[in-house]
């Protein structure tokens, strides 16, 4: 949990938290198919690992083999698994809520129609839900394309703890700015 | 206030158990359940705090602990210690 994290703080995030694991058992069946906030699990690098072993599972393809893909506002693949979007929270006293939870990515902005990312003044920007793909990747000789940037992506805001990192499009000739600007995707919503 | 959230959201963690070879399902299983921890001992704690304040309980470290980071609004090591880990 972020360091500077107060107690008037953490008890509604636990109760968000709670809210949609509650939500997530009372699906029961098809779990691959429900959204997931991912900053908003007790270990979301176990959801990653999980989501890997599924696809691998599923597909018969050796673990190994599996490199992520992150599609930033795209959820068209009915295999992929979707992280983020809106949380329904049912409160018992009030109507439903809804809150924006996602990724949050910081010092850059997505540029949906271009599809890659654009550099900003560093402001964080919360990006929409996403979906995560497993594909295996058969051109992994090749090196790495230039106009791809390997992001890490942090639990929280404190950038203490890196949970995995993507691979995102963007223009090759100014890629080494994206390390200067220490471009980064944080969890927490 | 605090108690009536928490405590509402406790009954509406399902339980379920059996063997499930879903790697999702194993996850979402162990998540439920250490949220279900998680809550269990915050409002075990909480109780006990309102204990001390009438004078029913006796003070321990651990609750002393808690009631001195509680009014400081810090979040202190004993509420999060059942996860044995402070990532998450």
């Amino acid at each position: 949990m972020p360091k500077a994290m107060s107690v008037s703080e953490w008890i509604p995030d636990l109760a968000r938290r709670l809210s949609q694991l509650d939500g997530i058992t009372s699906v029961q069946q098809n779990l691959s198919n429900v959204e997931v906030w991912l900053g908003g699990l007790f270990f979301p690098e176990a959801y990653i690992t999980a989501t890997r072993q599924a696809v691998a599972h599923r597909k018969r393809w050796s673990l190994e083999t599996l490199h992520l893909r992150l599609d930033i506002g795209q959820m068209n693949d009915p295999g992929a698994f979707i992280v983020d979007g809106m949380l329904f929270l049912s409160h018992p006293y009030r109507q439903i809520q809804t809150t924006f939870v996602g990724l949050i990515l910081e010092g850059a902005a997505w540029d949906a129609e271009n599809e890659k990312l654009i550099l900003n003044d560093g402001q964080a920007v919360r990006l929409n839900a996403s979906q995560i793909r497993w594909v295996q990747d058969d051109s992994s000789n090749e090196g790495h394309p230039a106009d791809l940037v390997t992001l890490p992506v942090y639990l929280n805001n404190d950038r203490s703890d890196v949970m995995f990192t993507v691979d995102l499009p963007f223009d090759r000739h100014s890629a080494s700015l994206v390390a200067m600007r220490a471009v980064c995707l944080t969890a927490r919503g | 206030m605090l108690l009536i959230v928490l405590f509402q959201t406790l009954n509406t963690l399902p339980k379920q158990s059996n063997d499930n070879p879903d790697p999702l399902y194993r996850l979402f299983f162990r998540e439920a359940s250490i949220g279900r921890k998680l809550l269990d001992q915050v409002g075990k704690d909480l109780a006990d705090v309102v204990k001390v304040c009438d004078g029913e309980l006796k003070q321990t470290n651990h609750l002393r602990t808690l009631m001195s980071s509680l009014t400081k609004g810090s979040l202190s090591l004993p509420l999060c210690s059942v996860l044995n880990t402070d990532a998450y």
